[in-house]
Protein backbone atom coordinates (compact mmCIF):
# COMPACT_ATOMS: atom_id res chain seq x y z
CA UNK A 1 0.00 0.00 0.00
CA UNK A 2 1.61 3.73 -0.77
CA UNK A 3 -0.42 4.82 2.29
CA UNK A 4 1.84 3.81 5.95
CA UNK A 5 1.93 5.19 8.91
CA UNK A 6 5.63 6.81 9.38
CA UNK A 7 7.68 7.59 11.87
CA UNK A 8 9.91 10.66 12.68
CA UNK A 9 13.88 9.36 12.63
CA UNK A 10 15.07 12.57 12.92
CA UNK A 11 14.16 16.96 12.43
CA UNK A 12 16.56 19.17 12.42
CA UNK A 13 17.12 23.02 11.25
CA UNK A 14 20.10 23.60 9.31
CA UNK A 15 19.44 27.05 8.58
CA UNK A 16 17.23 29.95 10.21
CA UNK A 17 14.75 28.72 7.62
CA UNK A 18 15.88 25.41 5.99
CA UNK A 19 15.32 22.32 7.66
CA UNK A 20 15.95 18.38 7.06
CA UNK A 21 13.07 15.75 8.07
CA UNK A 22 14.05 11.98 8.13
CA UNK A 23 11.20 9.82 7.85
CA UNK A 24 11.14 6.09 8.32
CA UNK A 25 10.50 4.21 4.20
CA UNK A 26 11.29 1.99 2.09
CA UNK A 27 10.47 1.41 -1.09
CA UNK A 28 11.72 2.82 -4.66
CA UNK A 29 11.18 6.28 -5.60
CA UNK A 30 12.11 7.51 -8.90
CA UNK A 31 14.07 11.16 -8.84
CA UNK A 32 11.16 14.10 -9.09
CA UNK A 33 8.31 12.10 -7.39
CA UNK A 34 6.54 13.47 -4.41
CA UNK A 35 4.71 11.97 -1.03
CA UNK A 36 1.99 13.51 0.92
CA UNK A 37 2.72 14.05 4.51
CA UNK A 38 0.54 15.18 7.57
CA UNK A 39 3.25 16.74 9.51
CA UNK A 40 0.30 16.59 12.27
CA UNK A 41 -1.95 13.93 13.90
CA UNK A 42 -4.95 12.89 12.09
CA UNK A 43 -7.24 14.11 14.60
CA UNK A 44 -6.45 17.96 14.62
CA UNK A 45 -8.26 19.91 11.61
CA UNK A 46 -6.74 23.49 11.54
CA UNK A 47 -4.46 23.20 9.29
CA UNK A 48 -6.62 20.69 6.96
CA UNK A 49 -4.75 18.85 4.04
CA UNK A 50 -2.02 16.79 3.91
CA UNK A 51 1.24 18.58 2.26
CA UNK A 52 3.57 17.94 -0.91
CA UNK A 53 7.37 17.32 -0.54
CA UNK A 54 9.61 15.80 -2.58
CA UNK A 55 12.56 14.02 -1.86
CA UNK A 56 15.67 15.32 -1.25
CA UNK A 57 17.47 12.05 -0.25
CA UNK A 58 17.05 8.40 0.15
CA UNK A 59 18.72 6.04 2.68
CA UNK A 60 18.56 2.77 3.97
CA UNK A 61 15.38 2.56 5.39
CA UNK A 62 14.29 5.82 5.14
CA UNK A 63 13.93 9.30 3.13
CA UNK A 64 14.96 12.73 3.63
CA UNK A 65 12.72 16.17 3.11
CA UNK A 66 14.36 19.08 2.54
CA UNK A 67 11.89 22.19 3.35
CA UNK A 68 11.42 25.84 3.83
CA UNK A 69 9.67 27.23 6.74
CA UNK A 70 7.09 29.36 4.71
CA UNK A 71 3.66 29.49 6.54
CA UNK A 72 1.57 27.75 9.30
CA UNK A 73 2.26 24.33 8.26
CA UNK A 74 5.88 24.00 8.19
CA UNK A 75 6.04 26.18 11.11
CA UNK A 76 4.12 23.61 12.78
CA UNK A 77 6.17 21.05 10.90
CA UNK A 78 9.49 22.06 12.86
CA UNK A 79 7.62 20.61 15.90
CA UNK A 80 8.12 16.93 14.96
CA UNK A 81 10.05 15.03 16.87
CA UNK A 82 11.88 11.35 16.86
CA UNK A 83 9.38 8.63 17.18
CA UNK A 84 6.32 10.83 16.03
CA UNK A 85 3.90 8.94 14.09
CA UNK A 86 2.58 10.85 10.66
CA UNK A 87 0.62 9.99 7.53
CA UNK A 88 3.00 9.24 4.89
CA UNK A 89 1.36 8.96 1.29
CA UNK A 90 3.28 7.71 -1.85
CA UNK A 91 5.49 7.96 -3.83
CA UNK A 92 3.17 9.88 -6.02
CA UNK A 93 3.07 11.57 -9.36
CA UNK A 94 5.58 10.89 -12.54
CA UNK A 95 9.40 12.44 -11.86
CA UNK A 96 11.91 13.73 -14.30
CA UNK A 97 13.10 12.01 -17.49
CA UNK A 98 16.82 10.91 -17.59
CA UNK A 99 17.78 9.89 -20.93
CA UNK A 100 20.46 7.38 -21.73
CA UNK A 101 21.87 9.68 -24.91
CA UNK A 102 21.96 12.77 -22.69
CA UNK A 103 25.81 13.82 -22.70
CA UNK A 104 25.15 17.12 -20.38
CA UNK A 105 22.51 18.33 -18.09
CA UNK A 106 21.69 21.46 -16.62
CA UNK A 107 19.74 21.72 -13.24
CA UNK A 108 17.85 24.80 -13.05
CA UNK A 109 17.04 25.37 -9.02
CA UNK A 110 15.57 28.42 -6.95
CA UNK A 111 15.51 28.29 -3.54
CA UNK A 112 13.69 25.21 -1.44
CA UNK A 113 13.47 23.70 -5.51
CA UNK A 114 16.82 22.62 -5.02
CA UNK A 115 15.29 19.50 -3.12
CA UNK A 116 14.08 16.73 -5.87
CA UNK A 117 17.64 17.53 -7.85
CA UNK A 118 20.45 15.74 -5.03
CA UNK A 119 18.00 12.58 -5.29
CA UNK A 120 18.16 12.92 -8.89
CA UNK A 121 22.08 13.02 -8.79
CA UNK A 122 22.29 9.83 -6.11
CA UNK A 123 19.93 8.28 -8.54
CA UNK A 124 22.07 9.45 -11.70
CA UNK A 125 25.10 7.99 -10.33
CA UNK A 126 23.42 4.78 -8.67
CA UNK A 127 22.75 4.17 -12.12
CA UNK A 128 26.36 3.68 -13.44
CA UNK A 129 25.69 7.01 -15.78
CA UNK A 130 27.93 10.22 -15.81
CA UNK A 131 26.68 12.78 -18.10
CA UNK A 132 28.11 15.82 -17.25
CA UNK A 133 25.90 17.74 -14.84
CA UNK A 134 25.67 21.53 -14.12
CA UNK A 135 23.44 23.08 -11.16
CA UNK A 136 22.54 26.59 -11.33
CA UNK A 137 21.44 27.19 -8.24
CA UNK A 138 19.63 31.10 -6.87
CA UNK A 139 18.11 32.78 -3.83
CA UNK A 140 17.80 35.60 -2.17
CA UNK A 141 21.36 35.50 -0.61
CA UNK A 142 23.39 33.36 1.39
CA UNK A 143 20.46 31.41 3.72
CA UNK A 144 18.87 30.32 0.25
CA UNK A 145 22.39 28.01 -0.60
CA UNK A 146 21.52 24.90 1.45
CA UNK A 147 23.04 21.69 0.08
CA UNK A 148 25.18 23.19 -2.38
CA UNK A 149 28.67 21.24 -1.09
CA UNK A 150 26.66 17.72 -0.81
CA UNK A 151 26.25 18.58 -5.19
CA UNK A 152 29.97 19.59 -5.39
CA UNK A 153 30.82 16.78 -3.50
CA UNK A 154 28.86 14.37 -5.90
CA UNK A 155 30.86 15.94 -8.82
CA UNK A 156 28.36 18.41 -10.05
CA UNK A 157 29.66 22.08 -11.41
CA UNK A 158 27.93 24.09 -9.44
CA UNK A 159 26.75 28.28 -10.43
CA UNK A 160 25.24 30.04 -7.79
CA UNK A 161 23.22 33.41 -7.95
CA UNK A 162 21.88 35.67 -4.98
CA UNK A 163 19.73 38.60 -5.45
CA UNK A 164 21.51 40.15 -2.80
CA UNK A 165 24.88 39.32 -4.11
CA UNK A 166 26.59 38.12 -0.79
CA UNK A 167 27.41 34.89 -2.90
CA UNK A 168 28.50 34.43 -7.01
CA UNK A 169 26.74 36.45 -9.49
CA UNK A 170 24.41 39.34 -8.24
CA UNK A 171 21.08 38.39 -10.03
CA UNK A 172 18.79 36.17 -11.06
CA UNK A 173 20.07 32.78 -11.74
CA UNK A 174 17.65 32.37 -14.73
CA UNK A 175 20.30 35.37 -16.21
CA UNK A 176 23.63 33.75 -15.07
CA UNK A 177 22.20 30.54 -16.79
CA UNK A 178 21.50 32.13 -19.71
CA UNK A 179 24.54 33.87 -19.87
CA UNK A 180 26.49 31.17 -19.45
CA UNK A 181 24.43 29.02 -22.73
CA UNK A 182 25.11 32.59 -24.69
CA UNK A 183 28.90 31.70 -23.99
CA UNK A 184 28.78 28.35 -24.98
CA UNK A 185 30.16 27.62 -20.95
CA UNK A 186 27.31 24.77 -20.75
CA UNK A 187 25.66 22.82 -23.67
CA UNK A 188 23.35 21.07 -21.96
CA UNK A 189 20.79 18.26 -23.81
CA UNK A 190 18.69 19.37 -21.45
CA UNK A 191 17.70 21.28 -18.47
CA UNK A 192 15.37 20.38 -15.52
CA UNK A 193 13.99 22.91 -13.39
CA UNK A 194 12.58 23.32 -10.13
CA UNK A 195 11.74 26.77 -7.78
CA UNK A 196 9.41 29.73 -8.13
CA UNK A 197 6.89 30.30 -11.18
CA UNK A 198 9.01 33.62 -12.43
CA UNK A 199 11.94 31.41 -12.47
CA UNK A 200 10.45 28.52 -14.23
CA UNK A 201 8.71 30.59 -16.55
CA UNK A 202 12.04 32.04 -17.71
CA UNK A 203 14.16 28.64 -17.92
CA UNK A 204 11.36 27.70 -19.84
CA UNK A 205 11.39 30.80 -22.15
CA UNK A 206 15.47 30.75 -22.44
CA UNK A 207 15.35 26.61 -23.54
CA UNK A 208 12.56 27.02 -25.98
CA UNK A 209 14.68 29.73 -27.66
CA UNK A 210 17.31 27.50 -27.87
CA UNK A 211 15.56 24.54 -28.99
CA UNK A 212 16.77 22.68 -25.52
CA UNK A 213 14.08 20.23 -23.84
CA UNK A 214 13.55 21.21 -20.74
CA UNK A 215 11.51 19.71 -17.88
CA UNK A 216 10.02 21.72 -14.79
CA UNK A 217 8.78 20.23 -11.52
CA UNK A 218 5.70 22.34 -10.65
CA UNK A 219 4.68 23.09 -6.58
CA UNK A 220 0.87 23.70 -6.49
CA UNK A 221 -2.04 23.99 -3.19
CA UNK A 222 -2.46 19.74 -3.43
CA UNK A 223 -6.11 19.00 -1.94
CA UNK A 224 -5.29 15.36 -1.63
CA UNK A 225 -1.87 13.87 -4.66
CA UNK A 226 -3.95 10.72 -5.37
CA UNK A 227 -5.92 12.45 -8.36
CA UNK A 228 -9.10 12.59 -6.74
CA UNK A 229 -9.80 16.42 -6.02
CA UNK A 230 -8.76 17.59 -9.57
CA UNK A 231 -7.90 20.72 -7.54
CA UNK A 232 -4.48 21.16 -8.35
CA UNK A 233 -4.55 21.33 -12.12
CA UNK A 234 -2.31 23.23 -14.69
CA UNK A 235 -3.48 24.80 -18.26
CA UNK A 236 -1.43 22.45 -20.86
CA UNK A 237 -1.63 22.31 -24.34
CA UNK A 238 -3.88 18.51 -24.03
CA UNK A 239 -6.34 20.89 -21.82
CA UNK A 240 -5.89 20.51 -17.45
CA UNK A 241 -3.86 18.20 -16.02
CA UNK A 242 -3.43 16.94 -12.38
CA UNK A 243 0.14 18.36 -11.02
CA UNK A 244 0.03 15.12 -8.70
CA UNK A 245 -0.96 12.61 -11.31
CA UNK A 246 0.55 13.82 -15.15
CA UNK A 247 3.08 15.85 -13.20
CA UNK A 248 4.60 17.33 -11.09
CA UNK A 249 7.19 16.75 -13.91
CA UNK A 250 6.44 18.15 -17.29
CA UNK A 251 7.85 18.93 -20.28
CA UNK A 252 8.02 22.35 -20.68
CA UNK A 253 6.59 23.16 -24.05
CA UNK A 254 3.00 21.39 -23.09
CA UNK A 255 2.31 24.16 -19.95
CA UNK A 256 0.58 27.24 -21.03
CA UNK A 257 3.03 29.52 -19.24
CA UNK A 258 0.70 33.08 -19.76
CA UNK A 259 -2.23 30.93 -17.29
CA UNK A 260 0.25 29.21 -14.62
CA UNK B 1 -14.90 -7.60 9.55
CA UNK B 2 -15.53 -9.16 12.80
CA UNK B 3 -19.14 -10.69 11.00
CA UNK B 4 -20.54 -9.93 15.01
CA UNK B 5 -23.32 -7.27 13.90
CA UNK B 6 -25.09 -6.48 10.85
CA UNK B 7 -24.77 -3.53 9.11
CA UNK B 8 -26.73 -4.14 6.32
CA UNK B 9 -29.01 -1.50 4.98
CA UNK B 10 -31.68 -0.50 2.31
CA UNK B 11 -31.73 2.56 0.58
CA UNK B 12 -34.42 2.46 -2.13
CA UNK B 13 -34.64 -1.04 -3.08
CA UNK B 14 -30.78 -1.52 -2.91
CA UNK B 15 -29.28 -3.59 -0.60
CA UNK B 16 -26.09 -2.10 1.10
CA UNK B 17 -23.36 -4.71 2.87
CA UNK B 18 -22.79 -1.29 5.26
CA UNK B 19 -23.82 2.26 5.53
CA UNK B 20 -20.18 3.84 4.19
CA UNK B 21 -19.77 5.25 0.81
CA UNK B 22 -17.57 7.73 -0.85
CA UNK B 23 -19.18 10.73 -1.27
CA UNK B 24 -19.49 11.84 -4.70
CA UNK B 25 -15.99 13.91 -6.07
CA UNK B 26 -13.59 12.90 -3.47
CA UNK B 27 -12.87 9.55 -5.06
CA UNK B 28 -12.59 10.40 -8.65
CA UNK B 29 -14.15 7.28 -11.13
CA UNK B 30 -12.97 4.59 -8.30
CA UNK B 31 -9.68 3.68 -9.40
CA UNK B 32 -7.95 6.64 -7.98
CA UNK B 33 -8.63 5.37 -4.59
CA UNK B 34 -7.76 1.63 -5.28
CA UNK B 35 -3.89 1.81 -4.48
CA UNK B 36 -4.96 3.09 -0.79
CA UNK B 37 -7.84 1.14 0.21
CA UNK B 38 -9.89 -2.38 -0.46
CA UNK B 39 -12.87 -0.72 -2.47
CA UNK B 40 -14.89 -3.60 -1.61
CA UNK B 41 -15.55 -3.05 1.76
CA UNK B 42 -17.50 0.09 0.85
CA UNK B 43 -21.25 0.15 1.12
CA UNK B 44 -21.35 1.92 -2.09
CA UNK B 45 -19.40 3.69 -4.50
CA UNK B 46 -20.57 7.67 -5.39
CA UNK B 47 -18.23 8.76 -8.71
CA UNK B 48 -17.97 12.57 -9.32
CA UNK B 49 -20.30 14.12 -10.81
CA UNK B 50 -21.31 13.11 -14.59
CA UNK B 51 -22.45 15.66 -17.64
CA UNK B 52 -23.88 14.72 -20.81
CA UNK B 53 -20.47 15.94 -22.71
CA UNK B 54 -17.31 15.93 -20.75
CA UNK B 55 -16.36 19.33 -19.20
CA UNK B 56 -12.93 20.76 -18.22
CA UNK B 57 -14.13 22.29 -15.52
CA UNK B 58 -13.33 25.97 -13.71
CA UNK B 59 -9.62 27.51 -14.11
CA UNK B 60 -7.20 27.37 -11.33
CA UNK B 61 -6.58 28.38 -8.69
CA UNK B 62 -9.54 25.92 -7.68
CA UNK B 63 -9.04 24.92 -4.01
CA UNK B 64 -7.67 26.94 -0.60
CA UNK B 65 -7.46 25.51 2.65
CA UNK B 66 -9.83 27.25 6.15
CA UNK B 67 -9.84 26.54 9.67
CA UNK B 68 -11.22 22.93 9.70
CA UNK B 69 -12.29 22.77 5.89
CA UNK B 70 -11.59 23.11 2.45
CA UNK B 71 -13.12 25.80 -0.06
CA UNK B 72 -13.31 24.02 -3.91
CA UNK B 73 -14.33 25.01 -7.02
CA UNK B 74 -13.22 22.24 -9.63
CA UNK B 75 -16.73 23.04 -11.62
CA UNK B 76 -17.46 19.29 -12.50
CA UNK B 77 -14.28 18.58 -14.37
CA UNK B 78 -15.53 15.39 -15.69
CA UNK B 79 -15.18 13.09 -18.84
CA UNK B 80 -18.74 12.65 -19.29
CA UNK B 81 -21.64 9.77 -19.56
CA UNK B 82 -20.28 7.75 -22.27
CA UNK B 83 -16.85 7.35 -21.87
CA UNK B 84 -17.73 6.61 -18.32
CA UNK B 85 -20.08 3.95 -19.05
CA UNK B 86 -17.37 2.78 -21.80
CA UNK B 87 -14.24 3.47 -19.72
CA UNK B 88 -14.72 3.50 -16.24
CA UNK B 89 -18.26 1.53 -15.16
CA UNK B 90 -16.92 -1.92 -16.27
CA UNK B 91 -13.79 -2.61 -13.90
CA UNK B 92 -15.88 -0.51 -11.09
CA UNK B 93 -19.06 -3.02 -11.25
CA UNK B 94 -16.50 -6.24 -11.23
CA UNK B 95 -15.96 -5.01 -7.23
CA UNK B 96 -19.24 -6.09 -6.95
CA UNK B 97 -20.03 -2.67 -4.89
CA UNK B 98 -23.22 -0.42 -6.16
CA UNK B 99 -22.06 2.17 -8.14
CA UNK B 100 -23.70 5.38 -7.51
CA UNK B 101 -23.84 7.80 -10.38
CA UNK B 102 -23.72 11.39 -9.50
CA UNK B 103 -25.67 13.48 -12.39
CA UNK B 104 -25.37 16.40 -13.36
CA UNK B 105 -27.64 18.83 -16.61
CA UNK B 106 -27.93 22.24 -17.42
CA UNK B 107 -31.76 21.60 -17.61
CA UNK B 108 -34.80 19.13 -16.96
CA UNK B 109 -34.02 17.53 -20.12
CA UNK B 110 -30.19 16.66 -19.74
CA UNK B 111 -30.55 15.11 -16.03
CA UNK B 112 -33.41 13.21 -18.24
CA UNK B 113 -31.54 11.94 -20.85
CA UNK B 114 -28.15 11.23 -18.11
CA UNK B 115 -30.51 9.17 -16.05
CA UNK B 116 -32.16 7.25 -19.23
CA UNK B 117 -28.51 6.64 -20.54
CA UNK B 118 -27.44 5.14 -16.91
CA UNK B 119 -30.89 3.16 -16.92
CA UNK B 120 -29.85 -0.52 -17.61
CA UNK B 121 -25.60 0.47 -17.84
CA UNK B 122 -24.95 -1.32 -14.48
CA UNK B 123 -24.87 1.79 -12.30
CA UNK B 124 -27.35 0.96 -8.81
CA UNK B 125 -28.72 4.30 -8.47
CA UNK B 126 -28.65 8.26 -9.50
CA UNK B 127 -27.38 10.58 -7.30
CA UNK B 128 -29.09 13.99 -8.49
CA UNK B 129 -26.75 17.10 -8.08
CA UNK B 130 -29.16 19.85 -7.96
CA UNK B 131 -26.84 21.51 -5.89
CA UNK B 132 -23.66 22.12 -6.59
CA UNK B 133 -22.63 25.67 -6.18
CA UNK B 134 -19.65 25.89 -8.54
CA UNK B 135 -21.74 26.13 -12.00
CA UNK B 136 -23.10 29.36 -13.42
CA UNK B 137 -26.18 27.48 -14.93
CA UNK B 138 -28.34 24.73 -13.48
CA UNK B 139 -27.23 22.95 -10.56
CA UNK B 140 -28.06 25.27 -7.95
CA UNK B 141 -30.91 26.97 -9.19
CA UNK B 142 -33.02 23.45 -8.86
CA UNK B 143 -31.98 22.86 -5.47
CA UNK B 144 -33.07 26.64 -4.26
CA UNK B 145 -36.68 26.42 -5.19
CA UNK B 146 -38.85 23.22 -3.98
CA UNK B 147 -41.20 23.75 -6.99
CA UNK B 148 -38.47 23.90 -9.28
CA UNK B 149 -36.70 20.53 -7.28
CA UNK B 150 -40.07 18.64 -7.21
CA UNK B 151 -40.82 19.26 -11.19
CA UNK B 152 -36.82 17.90 -11.69
CA UNK B 153 -37.30 14.85 -9.89
CA UNK B 154 -40.75 14.20 -11.42
CA UNK B 155 -39.12 14.30 -14.30
CA UNK B 156 -36.33 12.41 -14.04
CA UNK B 157 -38.47 9.65 -11.92
CA UNK B 158 -40.31 9.30 -15.36
CA UNK B 159 -37.02 9.04 -17.40
CA UNK B 160 -35.61 5.98 -15.13
CA UNK B 161 -36.34 2.86 -13.68
CA UNK B 162 -32.98 3.48 -11.07
CA UNK B 163 -33.47 4.56 -7.82
CA UNK B 164 -33.39 7.88 -7.47
CA UNK B 165 -30.97 9.92 -4.58
CA UNK B 166 -31.56 13.53 -4.15
CA UNK B 167 -28.36 15.44 -3.06
CA UNK B 168 -30.10 18.42 -1.72
CA UNK B 169 -28.06 21.71 -0.95
CA UNK B 170 -28.07 23.27 2.62
CA UNK B 171 -28.11 27.33 0.52
CA UNK B 172 -32.25 26.55 1.12
CA UNK B 173 -34.92 28.80 3.22
CA UNK B 174 -36.26 25.51 5.11
CA UNK B 175 -34.28 21.72 4.68
CA UNK B 176 -37.29 20.45 5.49
CA UNK B 177 -39.73 22.28 2.67
CA UNK B 178 -37.17 20.56 -0.03
CA UNK B 179 -36.85 17.69 1.56
CA UNK B 180 -40.44 16.71 1.14
CA UNK B 181 -40.95 18.38 -2.32
CA UNK B 182 -38.56 16.13 -3.47
CA UNK B 183 -40.03 12.90 -1.77
CA UNK B 184 -43.23 13.73 -2.83
CA UNK B 185 -41.86 14.12 -6.64
CA UNK B 186 -40.97 10.55 -6.10
CA UNK B 187 -37.36 10.41 -4.78
CA UNK B 188 -35.53 7.02 -3.94
CA UNK B 189 -33.77 8.52 -0.98
CA UNK B 190 -31.80 12.43 -0.01
CA UNK B 191 -28.51 12.59 0.46
CA UNK B 192 -27.58 16.01 2.07
CA UNK B 193 -25.47 18.53 2.28
CA UNK B 194 -24.00 19.36 -0.27
CA UNK B 195 -21.31 21.55 0.00
CA UNK B 196 -21.98 25.39 1.87
CA UNK B 197 -21.34 28.69 -0.65
CA UNK B 198 -18.20 30.31 0.69
CA UNK B 199 -15.12 32.39 0.19
CA UNK B 200 -11.56 33.73 1.18
CA UNK B 201 -9.40 36.40 0.20
CA UNK B 202 -6.02 37.06 0.14
CA UNK B 203 -5.25 39.90 1.87
CA UNK B 204 -2.25 41.09 0.66
CA UNK B 205 -2.61 40.95 -2.36
CA UNK B 206 -6.33 41.78 -2.17
CA UNK B 207 -7.41 38.81 -4.47
CA UNK B 208 -10.13 36.33 -4.01
CA UNK B 209 -8.28 32.97 -3.41
CA UNK B 210 -10.24 31.03 -5.99
CA UNK B 211 -10.53 31.98 -9.63
CA UNK B 212 -14.35 31.69 -9.60
CA UNK B 213 -14.32 34.04 -6.45
CA UNK B 214 -17.16 31.87 -4.70
CA UNK B 215 -17.01 27.73 -4.02
CA UNK B 216 -17.93 24.99 -1.66
CA UNK B 217 -17.14 24.69 2.07
CA UNK B 218 -16.59 20.74 3.18
CA UNK B 219 -14.85 19.48 5.97
CA UNK B 220 -15.41 19.12 9.81
CA UNK B 221 -16.17 22.84 9.64
CA UNK B 222 -19.34 22.23 8.11
CA UNK B 223 -20.85 18.86 10.17
CA UNK B 224 -22.58 20.63 12.98
CA UNK B 225 -24.42 22.42 9.98
CA UNK B 226 -25.05 19.12 8.08
CA UNK B 227 -26.12 17.50 11.43
CA UNK B 228 -28.89 19.36 12.39
CA UNK B 229 -29.96 19.50 8.64
CA UNK B 230 -30.79 15.79 8.81
CA UNK B 231 -32.23 15.89 12.09
CA UNK B 232 -34.82 18.26 10.41
CA UNK B 233 -35.50 16.35 7.57
CA UNK B 234 -35.70 12.83 9.29
CA UNK B 235 -38.73 14.11 11.07
CA UNK B 236 -40.23 15.45 7.79
CA UNK B 237 -39.75 12.81 5.42
CA UNK B 238 -39.89 8.77 5.07
CA UNK B 239 -37.76 8.42 2.39
CA UNK B 240 -33.84 7.42 3.78
CA UNK B 241 -31.17 10.07 4.03
CA UNK B 242 -27.85 9.42 3.59
CA UNK B 243 -25.81 12.12 5.75
CA UNK B 244 -22.72 13.86 4.11
CA UNK B 245 -20.38 16.73 5.78
CA UNK B 246 -16.98 16.73 6.70
CA UNK B 247 -17.05 13.26 8.51
CA UNK B 248 -13.72 12.66 9.66
CA UNK B 249 -14.34 9.60 12.11
CA UNK B 250 -16.70 6.88 12.86
CA UNK B 251 -18.19 9.07 15.81
CA UNK B 252 -18.89 11.90 13.38
CA UNK B 253 -20.91 9.12 11.17
CA UNK B 254 -22.59 7.54 14.32
CA UNK B 255 -23.50 11.35 15.25
CA UNK B 256 -25.65 11.68 11.44
CA UNK B 257 -26.82 8.17 12.05
CA UNK B 258 -28.20 8.67 15.37
CA UNK B 259 -29.64 12.02 13.72
CA UNK B 260 -31.67 10.19 11.29
CA UNK B 261 -29.36 8.85 8.56
CA UNK B 262 -29.19 5.58 8.05
CA UNK B 263 -25.79 6.14 5.60
CA UNK B 264 -23.61 7.97 5.33
CA UNK B 265 -20.85 9.80 2.35
CA UNK B 266 -17.12 10.59 3.33
CA UNK B 267 -15.45 13.12 1.52
CA UNK B 268 -13.31 15.77 2.34
CA UNK B 269 -11.85 13.21 4.74
CA UNK B 270 -10.56 10.84 2.11
CA UNK B 271 -8.37 13.88 0.71
CA UNK B 272 -6.26 13.11 4.27
CA UNK B 273 -6.64 9.70 4.30
CA UNK B 274 -7.59 7.58 1.25
CA UNK B 275 -8.06 4.73 3.72
CA UNK B 276 -10.68 6.73 5.92
CA UNK B 277 -13.49 4.51 4.81
CA UNK B 278 -12.39 1.28 6.06
CA UNK B 279 -11.40 3.35 9.47
CA UNK B 280 -14.90 4.40 9.86
CA UNK B 281 -16.49 1.46 9.35
CA UNK B 282 -14.45 -0.53 11.66
CA UNK B 283 -15.24 2.27 14.24
CA UNK B 284 -19.05 1.86 13.71
CA UNK B 285 -18.55 -1.84 14.44
CA UNK B 286 -16.45 -1.29 17.14
CA UNK B 287 -19.25 1.19 18.47
CA UNK B 288 -22.02 -1.38 18.15
CA UNK B 289 -20.13 -3.87 19.75
CA UNK B 290 -19.49 -1.92 22.88
CA UNK B 291 -23.41 -0.72 23.07
CA UNK B 292 -24.50 -4.26 22.13
CA UNK B 293 -26.39 -3.13 19.02
CA UNK B 294 -26.37 -5.95 16.77
CA UNK B 295 -28.15 -4.61 13.91
CA UNK B 296 -27.13 -0.90 12.27
CA UNK B 297 -30.68 -0.38 11.81
CA UNK B 298 -31.57 -0.07 15.27
CA UNK B 299 -29.18 2.90 15.49
CA UNK B 300 -30.51 4.94 12.80
CA UNK B 301 -32.56 8.49 14.60
CA UNK B 302 -31.91 6.86 17.62
CA UNK B 303 -31.63 10.12 19.41
CA UNK B 304 -32.90 10.43 23.00
CA UNK B 305 -34.43 14.52 23.60
CA UNK B 306 -36.08 13.80 26.37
Amino acid sequence: MKRTLSKVIYNRGISPSYHLLGLRWEGRIDPGQFFMLRPWSFDRFDPLLNRPFGVYRVFEGGIEILYKVVGRGTRIMTGLKEGDEVILIGPLGRGFPFMEGWEEVSIVSGGVGIAPFYHLIQWIREKGSFPALSLYHGGRGEEDLVGIEEFERAGVTVNIATERGTRGYRGLISDLFKRDLEKGKVRPSAVLSCGPKGMLKEVALICRERGIPCYVSLDRMMGCGIGTCLGCVVRTKGGYQRVCMEGPVFESEEIVWEEL
Amino acid sequence: MGGTVDLSVDIGGMRLRNPVMTASGTCGYGEELAPYMDLRRLGAIVVKGLSLKPRPGNPPPRMTEVPSGLINSIGLQNIGVEAFVRDKLPSLMDLGVPVIANIFGEDVEEYCLLARRLDGSGVAAIELNISCPNVKKGGMEFGRIPEEAHDLVREVRRATGLPIITKLSPNVRDIKEMAMAVEEAGTDAISLINTIPAMAIDVERRRPRLSSIIGGLSGPAIRPIAVRMVWEAYQAVKVPIIGVGGIMGASDALEFVIAGACAVQIGTATFIDPAVCEKVLKGIEEYMDRHGIRRFVDLIGSLEVS
